[in-house]
């Protein structure tokens, strides 16, 4: 099979290109440094290979060393054929440093480097511009071609087989350029092209004055943030009710065509009140990963993370931390790996013990059970915020400042001196958001999310159902095996003020959070053997959890580590074992810790 | 050795100006790379946008855009202010 590199300037299209060459859907968002690692796809016969962006080929740091061997690795193999290198036209001379320096590189090892200049979209007069011209100032295959509309797609597809079948007829041509002589080289050749680049960036600056003013910007920023949890809640709830409607309905329905007995009672508790309470939630789910998406695709993302850069610093973190976190209100996992983008290793490893404390997607059922039971459905504020919204945006933000205090305390403990890679970024430009891929994506998410923690939640929620249904069957919660273990443990919840049934629910949680409501579901359900189905919330109400306990109980969820992938991931990301579950145990203390001090002081 | 006072920190919004050298204390890996970002000898930049609390600022260098921290942007010597 033959392959091909692609290869490029940050944030110049790869990832864009490579998807509407394959037709898969590599993450593509607006800001430098979106891929992180190797992606591979078929275009045709042809096998492409995503990379993550570099600026140059000498690295500055690991990450860059590690991408760069793999440049070099890759070129050394007789299957790869040839190398796309993209240009991002909006930053003509910045892409074609790299790009020559890539070009020397392929010249190097006898294979022919073809470029893809992108975003021709996005040129003002497509007439000024002299592809041949370009070509010949180059000496590689040259075509321009837009990622985003798909002009000059097909014919670059032509090209690149064409190309590949003969690699040696497209050598490049003329001197080659590397290192240091690239970036003078670069210059001369957007001076001889004269495309006036500096166009571009006026339309950016004008936007930053807003979005990066002192005051205006500060607010701005606080608002988006407010928007971002207020909606999660606010919009997704029409389409939960809905859910939570159809759900019941289906299982009165479903419970009632069947004979009773234990096979109903398995579908009624396990299915619908385990189960289905977990899925509520998936609208919540699709709502924040649209929203960050939005957020990652506008270039937004890169001036908060600018804003967030010196109140972190006082943190031990980098303003890049930023990109990360905003990940982990979606979910940890890929947030570990967003955290690359982060220069300083020092950095880069307490943010990532830190991003477990982020509420996470699994987190929202969990709130969203507590709040719709605890806190009244009201207007603040001259109506203007709905109380729960703000008890949500009051838990996201109790995670944070944790994270926070957690990464002063780390950063000050752990004084050795490494050398620290200094802030520096790019500003992509402002983008329209395309709506379709983002709600895709985001449909993808939820759906991902539900496909994964599905089986876990089914299985946890079958085990406990059985433990909780026998020996004597429904209604007869309390003498069953479950209890039997639950009452063993409860010395340790009881401080926290919760009976053994939230016990039971806790510890299975620890495989994953999510599993607590499914679990707590189907509990209730056993225990109200042939009652209908009563929303989770209500019977929680009426059971008489009190206020204190249930805060206590989101301090706890809102801190703990529970969940197994996060921890497996940490592992990898920091590259030790013994951090991930120190972090796990730390945590998970902290979490306890804390829910007392609630529990006390409260009641 | 020449003293050099006026760094890109110390320029105004707005302002343009020429770099002359960078800091021989910095990094090789550091001030090669930005080189390869055009804060290279001759060339020109100018300080788009400062932010609150001595945060990193927008410089633009060619056609692009930067925000480059204090303590390498103080580093990063410059010959006239325009
Ligand atoms: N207007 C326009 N935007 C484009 C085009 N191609 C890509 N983009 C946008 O440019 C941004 C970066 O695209 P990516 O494909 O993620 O870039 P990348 O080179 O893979 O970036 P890294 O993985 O960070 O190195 C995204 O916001 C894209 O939507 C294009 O042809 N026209
Ligand atoms: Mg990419």
């Amino acid at each position: 099979m033959s392959s091909i590199l692609i290869l490029g300037k940050p944030n110049s299209g790869k990832s864009l290109l490579f998807n509407r060459l394959t037709g898969l859907k590599q993450k593509v968002a607006n800001f430098p440094g979106a891929t992180v690692e190797l992606k591979r796809g078929m275009c045709g016969t042809l096998e492409l290979i995503d990379f993550p962006g570099v600026y140059s080929l000498t690295a500055m740091t690991k990450d860059e060393e590690i991408a760069i061997a793999g440049f070099h690795q890759s070129l050394k193999d007789e299957k790869i054929k040839s190398v796309i290198c993209t240009l991002d036209i909006t930053r003509l001379e910045r892409s074609l440093v790299f790009g020559l320096q890539a070009q020397a590189l392929a010249s190097e090892y006898k294979k022919p480097i073809i470029f893809a200049l992108n975003m021709i979209d996005e040129l003002p007069q497509k007439s000024e511009l002299s592809v041949e011209k370009l070509t010949k100032l180059l000496g590689s295959p040259l075509y321009a071609l837009s990622a985003k509309t798909l002009e000059g797609v097909d014919e670059f597809k032509k090209a690149i087989v064409k190309i590949s079948n003969s690699p040696n007829d497209y050598l490049p041509q003329g001197e080659m350029y590397s290192k240091q002589k690239a970036v003078v080289r670069a210059r001369e050749v957007v001076k001889e092209l004269d495309l006036g680049g500096v166009f571009f960036i006026k339309n950016q600056t004008q936007i930053d004055k807003f979005f990066l003013h002192s005051f205006v910007g500060g607010i701005a920023f606080f608002l988006i943030m407010g928007l971002l949890f207020q909606s999660i809640f606010t919009w997704a709830s029409p389409l939960m009710d809905l859910i939570e409607e159809v759900i019941g309905q289906l299982g009165v329905f479903v419970t009632s065509s069947l004979p009773a007995g234990i096979v109903s009672d398995f579908i009624n508790d396990a299915l619908f009140g385990g189960f289905g309470s977990f899925l509520v939630f998936a609208p919540q789910i699709m709502i924040l990963s649209f929203i960050i998406g939005l957020l990652e695709d506008s270039g937004y993302l890169v001036r908060a993370a600018l804003i967030c850069h010196r109140p972190f610093s006082y943190f031990g973190l980098s303003g890049k931390s930023f990109i990360p976190y905003l990940s982990g209100f979606a979910c940890s996992i890929p947030a570990m790996m967003a955290a690359r983008v982060i220069e300083s290793p020092k950095k880069r490893l307490i943010t990532l013990i830190t991003i477990p404390l982020m509420s996470c997607s699994a987190r929202l059922p969990v709130y969203a059970l507590f709040i719709s039971a605890f806190v009244p459905e009201e207007k603040v504020f001259y109506g203007l915020l709905d109380l729960r919204g703000l008890s949500f945006f009051a838990l996201y933000i109790f995670g944070l400042l944790t994270a926070l205090v957690v990464s002063a305390v780390l950063s000050r403990v752990n004084k050795k001196e490494v050398m620290d890679a200094p802030f520096i970024l790019e500003l992509p430009p402002y983008r329209l958001p395309a709506f379709k891929p983002l709600a895709m994506r985001a449909l993808h998410a939820t759906k991902s999310f539900v496909v994964k923690a599905g089986p876990v939640i089914f299985s946890v929620t079958a085990i406990v159902w059985v433990l909780s249904y026998f020996p004597y069957g429904a209604g007869k919660l309390e003498s069953s095996w479950l209890s039997q273990i639950g009452h063993f443990l409860s010395p340790l919840f009881q401080p926290l003020g919760i009976d053994w049934r939230y016990g039971v629910a806790i510890l299975a949680s620890f495989l994953a959070r999510e599993v607590f409501v499914g679990v707590l579901g189907t509990l209730y359900g056993v225990e109200g053997a042939d009652e209908n189905i009563a929303s989770l919330a209500q019977n929680i109400q009426a059971d008489g959890l009190t206020f204190a306990s249930a805060m206590a109980l989101l301090v706890f969820y809102a801190i703990a580590l529970q969940c197994i992938s996060t921890v497996a991931m940490l592992k990898k990301e920091s590259g030790s074992s013994k951090i991930a579950w120190m972090t796990f145990l730390g945590y998970s203390v902290l979490a306890y810790f804390l829910g007392l001090i609630v529990k006390i002081s409260l009641s | 050795m020449t003293v050099k006072t006026s760094s890109l920190w110390d320029i105004a919004e707005k302002q343009t100006a020429l770099i002359e050298d960078l800091d021989h204390s910095l990094e090789i890996c550091l001030s090669t790379r930005l080189k390869e970002t055009g804060f290279d000898f001759g060339q020109s930049v100018t300080c788009l946008k400062k932010l609150p609390l001595n945060g990193p600022r927008l410089y633009q260098v060619a056609d692009s855009v930067f925000s480059i921290e204090k303590s390498v942007a103080e580093k990063i010597y410059i010959k006239e202010a325009k």
